[in-house]
C-alpha cells in the first residue's frame, strides 16, 4: 500500500477513480521514474511520463493561447507547469439547472482565448440543450466582458449533427474554439455524452488542429461514461461572494459569480476540487473565499431587515430625493 | 377521380360517365362545370342541379373544391416556368361571367409574359411560324399530352391576349391590324368586367368592342365608370398592365433541356455544377457574387422541385456552388432514386438561378498573410464563410446565426439572430455592461426561449420570492437583488396594456443563480400575478 502511493504521486496521469490504467512497473524501473518525475518537477518540466500528449504538449507550452493558468494553487497545481493545455477535447459536465455555472466557467476560459487569438469561436447547440438549458443571451455574454461579435452559433437537431460540424469546423483556420453544446441521458437510458471511439476521434482531430473542443454536456447527475477527453470538469453551484470575500446577504444582493469545480479527470496530472469565482473588474478567476454562511431567510427573526424599500424603486441607483 | 382511376387519370382514356360540377350560387346548388359526355346530354353550365337530376337521373354531380383547383392551378403555373420566368396567376378571372362557348374553361387562367424568352424555341419553329408560335404550340401539346384542354392567346398586351384566349380559336394573328380587326368583333364580356358592367353595356345596345371604340370616351366614362376605360385601353392600345409573377424573377439564369429526362443523382449533380460554370462567366463580366442561388429541377409529369441555396458571402466560385447544392439536394435526389423503380418520372429541365447577388471585387492572392488586425465580422475569412454555407446547405435555413444587439429592450428581443455575414445594424442599440460597475452579472447568461412557470413564495406581496418551486424541486432563496421592472411593449398594442415584468436575481441555498419575474403589478393589472423562471446566471 505504501508503495502504491508513491506510485500514485509519481504516475498521477495513471491514477483516479475513472481513470482507464493503472501499471505498476517493476520496483527497480519504478524507483527511477519516480526519482526522474521528482527532478523534472522540480526543474518545471512536463513529467516525462506523459505519454501521448507529451509531444503536443511540447510543442504549444511555450505558445501563451495554448495553455491556461487559472491563477488558482489547488487547480494550477493539478497542471503541468505552464498549465491547462487549451487544445484538445475538454469536458465540462453540470446539471441541467446548473448550466448556467458550466457556461460561466467556459467564458472564463474564453475570455483568455479571446485575449490572445483573433478568430471566432463556434457554439453548436443541440435543440435539447437549447430548450432545457436555455440558449446563450448575448447582453448576458457582455455583462461578463466577452465581445459578441465573435461567436457564432447555430443549432442543429441531432447529436450526431453536431459532431459532424464539430469535425468540420476544426478544418476552419479562423476558429478560436469550438463549442458542442449538447444534453445526455434524455431517456435515462441513452449514452452519455459521447463514446469512446467518438470522443477519440474528435479528440484526435482537435490536437492536430490545436484547437480546442468543449463538450459541454448538461443532464441528471451520473458516472460519467468513459471517452477520451483530456480532462473532465464538473461544476456545481457555489455561493456568491462580494469584492471583500466575504458572504454578502439577503440585502447586499449577489456577488460575483461562483463555481464549485471539480476536476474528476486529468490526463496531464492530479485532479482537484475547489471553488472559484471570477473577477468582474480584472476579469480573471480568483479562489472563492469559504465564508459563505448558509443562512436562509428568516433565521432567528420574524423575517429579513430590508434596509431598503421593498417598494420598487429605480435599480441600483442612488435615491436622491431620500 | 384520382382516388378511382389512380395517380394519372388525365392522361388516360377513362370511359366517362356524366360529370357535373356543383357549387352553390345565387341561392341554390348549380352547376358550374360539366365534362364532355354531360355537355352531349345537353346539360349547360348555370342550371340548378336539381333541374339536371330531373332531367338525367344518372348524372353524377361533385362539389367544386375552388382549394383544389387553385392549387392545381399554381402546379400548373410552377411547370410553366420552364417557358418564362414571368408566370402570373390570373386570379380576378373566376369572378368574370363568361358567354363564350365554354364558359369554365375560362375561369382559370395563367398570364406568360414571354418578353425575350420565344427566341429559344427559334429551332424548333417551322418556316411560316414565329418562334413564340411554335413556344404555344410546344406549350400546347405539352398540357394536352398531361389531360389538361387549353386555349391561349398572344398579344402584345396582357388584356388583349386575354380577349383572345377566351373568344377566339383560329391561327395566328400575324400583324396588329389583323388582331385589331378581330378585336372588334368580341363581345364586350371580353373586357375582364364585373357583370353587371356587362348587362348594362348590353342592355343599352354596345354588344361588341367594336362599339365601344366607336364611343365617345367622356360619356362612357361618366356612364360605366374609369373601370371600363381601362379595360378599353388595355385591350386596344396595349396600355401598361403590371402582372405580378408568382415567384421573383431571378437576375440571371442558366438552363439545360434534356430529350430523355435524367433521374440519376451524379447526373443532376454534374448538370447542375456545369451550369454553375455558365452563370459564373456572367458573374465574372459583371463583379458580382451569387448570395442566393435557385435550382429547380422541372419532372416530366409536371413537378417541379426548388431548392434554395442561401450563402454567408457573394459565391461566384462553381465548385463552390456545385459543392453546396451537393449537399443540398442529397437526400432529396437519395428519395427521388429510390422511387424511381415505381412510378416517378425524371427531369427533363434543370434551371439554376441567381435569386439574389452582391458586387464582389476579384481578389489578388496574398503574398504574406497580413498581420493579425482589427477583426470585422462582416468579412468573413474563408474558411468560415465555407462552413457556416455548409451548415445552412445541410441542416436548412439560418441555422448558423449570430447574436445582435435588437431594437426593443424586452429580455427575449433585446438580441436578434442575424446570419453570421450580414453587416451590424448601425442604430441598434449597444447592450450596456453594467456588470463592471456592479461587481455582478446583471444580465444571466442562458435564457430560456420560453420562460417556464415557477411556484413562488414571496415574503411581501410585491417582495423578492423567498423560495420557490422549479421543475419538481423547490429551491430556497438566500439571496435576493431586484426588482428591475421592464414593462411591456405599450406603443405597439395601444389600448391593450400588457403585464409589466419585476425581474429578481436570486440565489438559493447551494449557490445558484437565476432570474426570475413576477408578471403583472399587483392591483392594478393583476390580482395573483404569476411567477416565471427565465434565465441562469453564472
Amino acid at each position: 500500500m505504501r508503495r502504491f502511493l508513491t506510485l500514485y504521486e509519481a504516475f498521477g496521469i495513471y491514477k483516479n477513480k475513472t481513470g482507464t490504467k493503472i501499471i505498476v512497473p517493476d520496483n527497480r524501473k519504478a524507483s527511477l521514474k519516480t526519482l526522474k518525475d521528482r527532478i523534472a518537477r522540480v526543474e518545471g518540466r512536463p513529467l516525462a511520463n506523459a505519454p501521448a500528449l507529451e509531444g503536443s504538449y511540447g510543442k504549444h507550452s511555450n505558445d501563451d493561447s495554448a495553455t491556461f493558468r487559472f491563477g488558482v494553487e489547488e487547480l494550477d497545481a493539478a497542471f503541468p507547469p505552464n498549465g491547462m493545455p487549451l487544445f484538445g477535447l475538454h469536458e465540462i459536465r453540470s446539471e441541467s439547472r446548473n448550466a448556467g455555472l458550466a457556461t460561466g466557467f467556459l467564458c472564463g476560459l474564453f475570455h483568455h482565448l479571446m485575449e490572445r487569438k483573433s478568430g471566432v469561436i463556434l457554439w453548436f447547440l443541440e435543440h435539447a440543450a437549447c430548450r432545457e438549458d436555455g440558449a446563450p443571451y448575448g447582453p448576458g455574454l457582455v455583462a461578463f466582458g466577452l465581445s459578441s461579435e465573435r461567436f457564432i452559433f447555430a443549432t442543429l437537431a441531432k447529436r450526431t449533427n453536431l459532431l459532424w460540424a464539430a469535425e468540420e469546423a476544426l478544418c476552419v483556420k479562423d476558429c478560436t474554439a469550438i463549442v458542442i453544446d449538447q444534453r445526455f441521458c434524455e431517456d435515462g437510458t441513452a449514452k452519455a455524452g459521447l463514446t469512446l471511439s467518438e470522443s477519440r476521434r474528435l479528440q484526435l482531430r482537435a490536437e492536430k488542429a490545436s484547437i480546442p473542443v468543449f463538450l459541454c454536456a448538461t443532464g441528471p447527475p451520473g458516472p460519467p461514461l468513459a471517452n477520451a477527453t483530456l480532462t473532465r470538469f464538473e461544476v456545481g453551484p457555489a455561493p456568491s461572494v462580494t469584492t471583500d470575500g466575504s458572504d454578502s446577504g439577503f440585502d447586499e444582493g449577489l456577488g460575483a459569480p461562483s463555481f464549485d469545480i471539480h476536476l474528476t479527470k486529468n490526463r496531464f496530472g492530479k485532479t482537484a476540487r475547489t471553488r472559484l469565482s471570477w473577477n468582474l473588474d480584472h476579469k480573471r478567476f480568483e479562489i472563492a473565499h469559504e465564508k459563505a454562511r448558509k443562512r436562509p431567510l428568516g433565521e432567528g427573526k420574524d423575517r429579513p431587515s430590508h434596509t431598503r424599500s421593498l417598494v420598487s424603486e429605480p435599480f441600483e441607483r442612488p435615491d436622491h430625493a431620500a | 377521380m384520382r382516388l378511382e382511376n389512380g395517380r394519372f387519370w388525365r392522361k388516360k382514356a377513362v370511359p366517362e360517365a356524366p360529370l357535373v360540377i356543383t357549387a352553390p350560387v345565387k341561392n341554390a346548388e348549380r352547376i358550374v362545370a360539366v365534362n364532355e359526355s354531360a355537355a352531349n346530354l345537353g346539360i349547360a353550365e348555370g342550371t340548378t342541379l336539381a333541374d339536371a337530376r330531373a332531367r338525367h337521373p344518372g348524372i353524377r354531380a361533385e362539389k367544386e373544391d375552388a382549394r383544389a383547383d387553385l392549387a392545381l392551378l399554381e402546379t400548373i403555373a410552377d411547370w410553366a416556368d420552364r417557358y418564362t420566368p414571368l408566370v402570373a396567376l390570373d386570379r380576378a378571372g373566376s369572378t368574370m361571367r363568361f358567354d363564350g362557348p365554354k364558359p369554365v374553361l375560362f375561369r382559370h387562367g395563367l398570364f406568360l409574359d414571354l418578353t425575350g424568352c420565344a427566341h429559344l424555341f427559334a429551332n424548333a419553329c417551322k418556316d411560316s411560324e414565329r418562334p413564340c408560335d411554335a413556344l404555344l404550340s410546344d406549350l400546347k401539346a405539352r398540357l394536352f399530352d398531361h389531360g389538361f384542354e387549353v386555349r391561349t392567346g398572344l398579344s402584345g398586351s396582357p388584356g388583349a391576349a386575354w380577349a383572345l384566349s377566351r373568344f377566339y380559336e383560329g391561327p395566328p394573328l400575324l400583324t396588329t391590324e389583323d388582331e385589331h380587326r378581330l378585336l372588334k368583333t368580341l363581345p364586350v364580356s371580353a373586357l375582364r368586367l364585373d357583370p353587371d358592367t356587362v348587362t348594362m353595356l348590353e342592355r343599352v345596345g354596345l354588344k361588341t368592342l367594336g362599339d365601344l371604340f366607336q364611343m365617345p370616351r367622356a360619356p362612357l366614362a361618366h356612364r360605366f365608370g374609369m373601370a371600363l376605360l381601362e379595360r378599353l385601353d388595355a385591350v386596344s392600345n396595349g396600355a401598361e398592365e403590371s402582372l405580378s409573377p408568382r415567384l421573383p424573377a431571378p437576375d440571371l439564369m442558366a438552363e439545360r433541356h434534356f430529350a430523355e429526362p435524367i433521374a440519376r443523382h451524379e447526373d443532376v449533380e454534374r448538370t447542375l455544377s456545369s451550369l454553375a460554370e455558365t452563370l459564373s462567366v456572367t458573374l465574372t463580366e459583371k463583379d458580382e457574387g451569387a448570395r442566393l442561388l435557385e435550382a429547380s429541377l422541372f419532372q416530366s409529369d409536371g413537378a417541379v422541385t426548388r431548392a434554395h441555396i442561401a450563402a454567408a458571402r457573394p459565391l461566384r466560385n462553381p465548385s463552390d456552388i456545385a459543392r453546396l447544392f451537393k449537399e443540398r439536394l442529397h437526400e432529396t435526389l437519395a428519395r427521388f432514386e429510390a422511387r424511381m423503380n415505381e412510378d416517378a418520372a425524371g427531369f427533363d429541365l434543370i434551371r439554376l438561378s441567381v435569386v439574389e447577388k452582391e458586387p464582389l471585387r476579384a481578389v489578388q492572392t496574398a503574398f504574406a498573410e497580413d498581420s493579425a488586425g482589427q477583426y470585422a465580422m462582416t468579412e468573413l475569412d474563408a474558411g468560415l464563410a465555407h462552413l457556416i454555407d455548409k451548415l445552412n446547405a445541410r441542416f436548412g435555413g439560418q441555422c448558423a446565426f449570430r447574436l445582435d444587439p435588437g431594437d426593443c429592450h424586452q429580455p427575449e428581443t433585446a438580441e436578434e439572430r442575424r446570419p453570421p455575414g450580414a453587416p451590424r445594424k448601425q442604430q441598434a442599440t449597444e447592450w450596456d455592461e453594467e456588470g463592471q460597475t456592479t461587481h455582478t452579472l446583471f444580465r444571466p447568461i442562458r435564457l430560456f426561449e420560453r420562460p417556464e412557470a415557477i411556484e413562488a413564495l414571496a415574503g411581501l406581496p410585491d417582495g423578492a420570492p423567498l423560495r420557490f418551486r422549479w421543475r419538481k424541486l423547490s429551491y430556497r432563496v438566500v439571496k435576493a437583488d431586484g426588482p428591475e421592472r421592464i414593462s411591456d411593449l405599450w406603443w405597439q398594442t395601444p389600448g391593450k396594456n400588457g403585464l409589466t415584468r419585476d425581474y429578481y436575481r436570486v440565489e438559493d441555498e447551494d449557490g445558484r443563480r437565476f432570474w426570475l419575474y413576477r408578471n403583472g403589478l399587483y392591483d392594478n393589472e393583476s390580482d395573483v400575478p404569476g411567477w416565471y423562471m427565465h434565465g441562469l446566471f453564472a
